[in-house]
C-alpha cells in the first residue's frame, strides 16, 4: 500500500487537480488557529502530544478582540463586547440613517448634529438570508440551514480616506458542513463560535486611501485576480475555504488576509504591489462532514504503518510562518495594461503553500516522522483578454516554481518532489442574444519532467460551460454551470434560478449535482460510500434554496 | 362611390398637411439635423444623479440609484467620450461601477467594462452586450452612450409644429445588420436640437419602445430632466429622473479607469 498517494497533480485552488485530491493517507496534523488563545502562548493537542509556540503580532494588535476572533469558544466576555459594539455601532448609524429618512421637528436639530454627520459620512448595507440544503439521497436531510446577517459599513474620514468593515454571523441549527474536528489545518479563521450552530467572523476591515495616482488599501482584505469562472486559476493570494467544497460562492470562500496593498497608475499601465504579512492555510473540510475529502484518516482510524519496519508515526505539528513578521510576508506585484479591446496582466507572487508539505522521514528506529511544512513558492502568472463583436476571449495562467508533490516512493527521503507547475484557462464569453450569455472555459495543468513516483496525473484537463439567461426586465436569472473533468469523466452541475421579486427580496432554487468516477475531483462526491466512520463521502448531491433580503440604512 | 372615398382620403391628407407639416424643402438633411443633435454644446464633462424607477405591467415598482460621470474626448485618443456610472442603491447593486469608452470610429467597438462587487471583479464585457439591458431598465448600454451620427443612415421625414414649436422628425436606420433596432424615429427640437421624443422599432419593424425627454438648461447647456421610456410590447416602464447636474467640473482622466471601477465614486 501506498504510503502517501495525496495527488499533488494541480495547482490552485478548487481546481479538479488539487493537491486535496487524496487516495490515500495524508497528514495534515492540527495545529488548529482557532484553538489558539488569547494569550502569547497557545497550547496545541495533537494526537495526545501537547505543544506550544508564540502567536502573532495582529494578538498583540487587537488583544481585546482578535482571541475571541479566532478562537472557537463559548461566549465569553470578550465576544459579549465585540458583539455589543458592533451592535451599537449598527444601531447608531440606523439611527442616523432613520431619522434622517423622517425628519421630524423634535429630531430636526439634532439631525442637523451627530446623525446628520453620521448620514453624510456613514453608509450601512447588508442582507439577512437563509441558505438551505437538503441531500437527496441516503441519508436524506438538510445538510445545512445557514440563517445569515452581513452588515457592510463604509465610512469616509476624508475627501482620500474611508474605511469600510464587513461582518457576518451565522446560525445554524444543523451544520453537517462541520464537525469541529479540525484536524486537518482546519480551523477557524478569524471567526468565532459559540456552540455547534453560531459563528461570526469579521470577513474584512480595511482602510481606503486614494492621492493622486496613488491609492492603497490596508487592512483585513480579499485580492482577487484573473478571468476565470468557476475554478480559481490566478486567484493565488487568498486561501480558500472547503467547508462546502467548490460550491461556495468565491467571495466567501476566500480568506481575506491582513496586508497592504498598493497601485500606482499611469495613463493605461497600473502597478500594483502587495506586501500580506499574514500567514492562512486552506482550509479542508472536517473529517466527517458533509464534504469531506475522500480517504482522510478519522481519529477512530489512525494513521496505519505502510511499512513493517515502522510501526509507528508520529506527527509534528505544522510549521507555518509568522504571522507579522515580513521576511515571512506574501509579497506580490501586478502590471496591468488596458490597449484598445484588451486588457493585459503579469503577476507574480512570493507566496506558500497553501495546503503544508507532508515530509516524512525516520526519526528512530520503528518510528516514522511526519513534519507537515508550509514552504515558499514562485508563482509567475498572466491574463489578458480581447474583445470583439459579441465575443470576448479570456485567458490566464501559473507558471509556479518548484510545486511540491508527494511521492509513492518508500525509498524517497522525505517523499517529496518538487516540480515546475503550469496551470492555464482559455475561455470564451459569448453574448448569444440580449437574454442569453455563454462562458465556455477549458483547463488544463501539467507537471514538467515528472517521474513515475509522483501518482498525479501529468496532464490534467477540463471543461466548464456556463449559461446565464434573464427574463422579465432582468429579475429572473435561470443559469448552468458544468465542471466537467475529462481525465476521470466526472462532473459536477448546477442549475439555478434566481428571482428578485423586489429589489430588497430575492429567492433562488437550484441543485449540486455530482456524477461519474470516484477517483475525479468532482466525481469523489458522487459515488455512495458509507464507511463506518464516515457518513457523507460520496452521494451529495443535493438541493439549495435560498431567500435574501437585502437592507441599508 | 370609389371616387368620393378617394376624395376624402385625399382632403383628409391635405388638411393634415396644411395643419401640422410643411415641405421639405428648404430643410436640413436627415444627416445635418443628426449632426447638429451630436454637435448639441454639451460642455466637457458632466456630473449628475439619476434615479431610474422600473415599473413592471403590474405596476411593482424597483428604484435604482445612480451616479453618471462622462467626459467628451472628442477625437483624442480616438475616444468620442467616457462614461462612468456608479451605482448607490438598492444595497444588492450598491458599488456596481460601468465604464464606457465609446470610440470616435462608428465602425469600432466601444470598450467596456463592469465591476461586479459580488464577485470584486472587473470585468470587460463584449461591445455586443450593449444590446443587452442596462441593469434591467428599458434602455440598452447604446442609448447611454453617444453612438456615432455614422453608424446610421439618417433621413428627415416630416417637419411638425406643436404649441408653436417646430420638430423634424428623423428616421435613422443603423448600417449594422441585425441590430437590435431595425430603425429609431426622432423628433428633434429645431432651435435647441434637443430630441423630445424618440420611438424605436424592432427587429421586426414593430414599435418597440418610446422614449420621451424633459429638457433643462444647465449654465446654458440642454440636459435630460426626466426620460420615460415605455415599452409596447411588454408593457414595462422605466423612469429617469436627472438632478444635481454639474457641467465642466474638469473631471480628471483617473476617474474612467480600472482603479475606479474597483473603488467607486469619488
Amino acid at each position: 500500500m501506498a504510503l502517501f498517494s495525496l495527488r499533488f497533480g494541480g495547482g490552485q485552488e478548487g481546481s479538479p487537480w488539487h493537491p486535496l485530491w487524496v487516495d490515500e493517507h495524508v497528514i495534515f496534523p492540527s495545529v488548529a488557529k482557532g484553538r489558539k488563545r488569547g494569550a502569547q502562548q497557545a497550547l496545541l493537542s495533537l494526537r495526545g502530544i501537547t505543544l506550544s509556540y508564540p502567536l502573532g503580532w495582529r494578538q498583540w494588535l487587537f488583544s481585546s478582540l482578535s482571541a475571541q476572533l479566532r478562537a472557537p469558544s463559548r461566549c465569553s466576555l470578550s465576544i459579549c463586547s465585540y458583539s455589543l459594539c458592533l451592535f451599537l455601532v449598527f444601531m447608531v448609524c440606523a439611527s442616523g440613517k432613520l431619522c434622517a429618512a423622517h425628519p421630524t421637528a423634535e429630531n430636526e436639530g439634532k439631525e442637523k448634529g451627530l446623525f446628520s454627520a453620521l448620514r453624510e459620512r456613514v453608509e450601512l448595507v447588508g442582507f439577512v438570508k437563509n441558505e438551505t440544503a437538503l441531500r437527496l439521497r441516503s441519508p436524506r436531510q438538510f445538510s445545512k440551514v445557514q440563517n445569515w446577517l452581513q452588515v457592510e459599513v463604509e465610512g469616509e474620514l476624508t475627501r482620500w480616506a474611508k474605511l469600510t468593515a464587513i461582518a457576518r454571523v451565522l446560525v445554524d441549527p444543523v451544520n453537517h458542513l462541520e464537525t469541529h474536528i479540525h484536524d486537518f489545518n482546519a480551523a477557524p479563521v478569524d471567526r468565532w463560535e459559540v456552540g455547534d450552530t453560531f459563528e461570526g467572523e469579521l470577513r474584512e476591515l480595511y482602510l481606503e486611501l486614494q492621492r493622486g495616482r496613488f491609492d492603497a488599501r490596508l487592512g483585513r482584505q480579499q485580492i482577487v485576480w484573473g478571468e476565470a469562472i468557476g475554478l480559481r486559476i490566478l486567484d493565488v493570494v487568498n486561501p480558500q475555504d472547503f467547508r462546502e467544497f467548490i460550491l461556495d460562492d468565491f467571495v466567501d470562500a476566500r480568506i481575506p488576509l491582513w496586508g497592504a496593498r498598493l497601485n500606482y497608475t499611469l495613463g493605461d499601465w497600473t502597478l500594483e504591489g502587495l506586501v500580506l504579512p499574514d500567514f492562512e492555510a486552506n482550509r479542508p473540510a472536517d473529517r466527517g462532514s458533509e464534504f469531506q475529502f475522500r480517504h482522510l484518516p478519522t481519529p477512530a482510524l489512525p494513521i496505519q504503518p505502510p511499512f513493517p519496519p515502522f510501526p509507528a508515526v508520529q506527527v509534528s505539528p505544522v510549521k507555518e510562518p509568522a504571522d507579522g513578521r515580513l521576511s515571512d510576508a506574501k509579497i506580490g506585484t501586478r502590471v496591468t495594461r488596458v490597449l484598445r479591446n484588451m486588457d493585459l496582466s503579469l503577476n507574480y507572487v512570493y507566496a506558500w503553500e497553501d495546503f503544508p508539505i507532508p515530509f516524512r522521514r525516520v526519526l528512530r528506529p520503528n518510528t516514522f516522522l511526519i513534519a507537515p511544512t508550509h514552504e515558499r513558492l514562485h508563482l509567475l502568472g498572466g491574463s489578458f483578454n480581447y474583445a470583439f463583436d459579441v465575443f470576448v476571449i479570456r485567458g490566464e495562467g501559473v507558471l509556479t516554481l518548484g510545486r511540491h508533490f508527494v511521492s509513492d516512493n518508500p525509498d524517497d527521503a522525505d517523499g517529496i518532489r518538487q516540480r515546475e507547475f503550469l496551470a492555464y484557462m482559455l475561455g470564451v464569453d459569448w453574448t448569444v442574444s440580449d437574454n442569453l450569455a455563454v462562458n465556455l472555459q477549458f483547463f488544463q495543468t501539467a507537471i514538467f519532467n515528472k517521474p513515475s513516483d509522483i501518482p498525479d496525473e501529468t496532464v490534467n484537463n477540463a471543461l466548464s460551460l456556463f449559461l446565464r439567461a434573464d427574463f422579465w426586465n432582468e429579475t429572473l436569472f435561470p443559469q448552468l454551470l458544468v465542471l466537467y473533468g475529462i481525465n476521470f469523466n466526472d462532473f459536477l452541475i448546477r442549475p439555478l434560478v434566481r428571482y428578485d421579486v423586489t429589489d430588497l427580496w430575492s429567492v433562488a432554487v437550484g441543485m449540486d449535482l455530482f456524477v461519474g468516477s470516484r477517483s475525479g475531483f468532482f466525481g469523489q462526491f458522487a459515488a455512495c460510500v458509507h464507511p463506518p466512520d464516515r457518513h457523507y463521502t460520496g452521494c451529495n448531491d443535493r438541493v439549495v434554496f435560498e431567500v435574501k433580503r437585502s437592507f441599508s440604512l | 362611390m370609389r371616387a368620393i372615398i378617394l376624395f376624402l382620403v385625399g382632403l383628409l391628407w391635405a388638411t393634415a398637411r396644411l395643419l401640422g407639416a410643411e415641405e421639405l424643402a428648404g430643410e436640413p438633411s436627415g444627416r445635418e439635423i443628426a449632426m447638429k443633435v451630436y454637435m448639441r454644446e454639451d460642455g466637457d464633462d458632466q456630473v449628475s444623479k439619476a434615479v431610474f424607477t422600473l415599473i413592471n405591467n403590474k405596476g411593482q415598482k424597483r428604484v435604482r440609484e445612480t451616479l453618471r460621470y462622462w467626459k467628451d474626448y472628442d477625437g483624442k485618443d480616438g475616444l468620442s467620450s467616457k462614461t462612468f456610472i456608479y451605482f448607490s442603491s438598492p444595497p444588492d447593486v450598491k458599488d456596481t461601477t460601468f465604464l464606457n469608452w465609446s470610440q470616435k470610429d462608428p465602425t469600432a467597438d466601444d470598450d467596456q467594462w463592469i465591476y461586479l462587487p459580488a464577485l470584486r471583479k472587473v470585468r470587460r464585457i463584449a461591445a455586443g452586450d450593449k444590446e443587452n439591458s442596462f441593469m434591467g431598465t428599458d434602455l440598452i448600454f447604446d442609448d447611454l452612450g453617444d453612438r456615432e451620427v455614422d453608424e446610421d443612415e439618417h433621413k428627415l421625414i416630416r417637419v411638425e409644429h406643436e404649441n408653436g414649436v417646430k420638430f423634424y422628425v428623423v428616421e435613422a436606420i443603423p448600417k449594422k445588420k441585425d441590430y437590435i433596432y431595425s430603425r429609431k424615429l426622432s423628433w428633434v427640437h429645431a432651435q435647441h436640437w434637443t430630441v423630445p421624443r424618440i420611438e424605436f422599432y424592432d427587429r421586426k419593424g414593430q414599435l418597440l419602445k418610446i422614449m420621451q425627454t424633459e429638457w433643462m438648461q444647465v449654465d446654458g447647456i440642454w440636459t435630460w430632466k426626466r426620460t420615460v421610456v415605455e415599452n409596447q410590447q411588454n408593457g414595462h416602464r422605466t423612469e429617469i429622473d436627472i438632478s444635481d447636474v454639474k457641467i465642466n467640473q474638469g473631471l480628471d482622466d483617473s476617474l474612467f479607469t480600472e482603479r475606479s471601477l474597483r473603488s467607486g465614486a469619488p
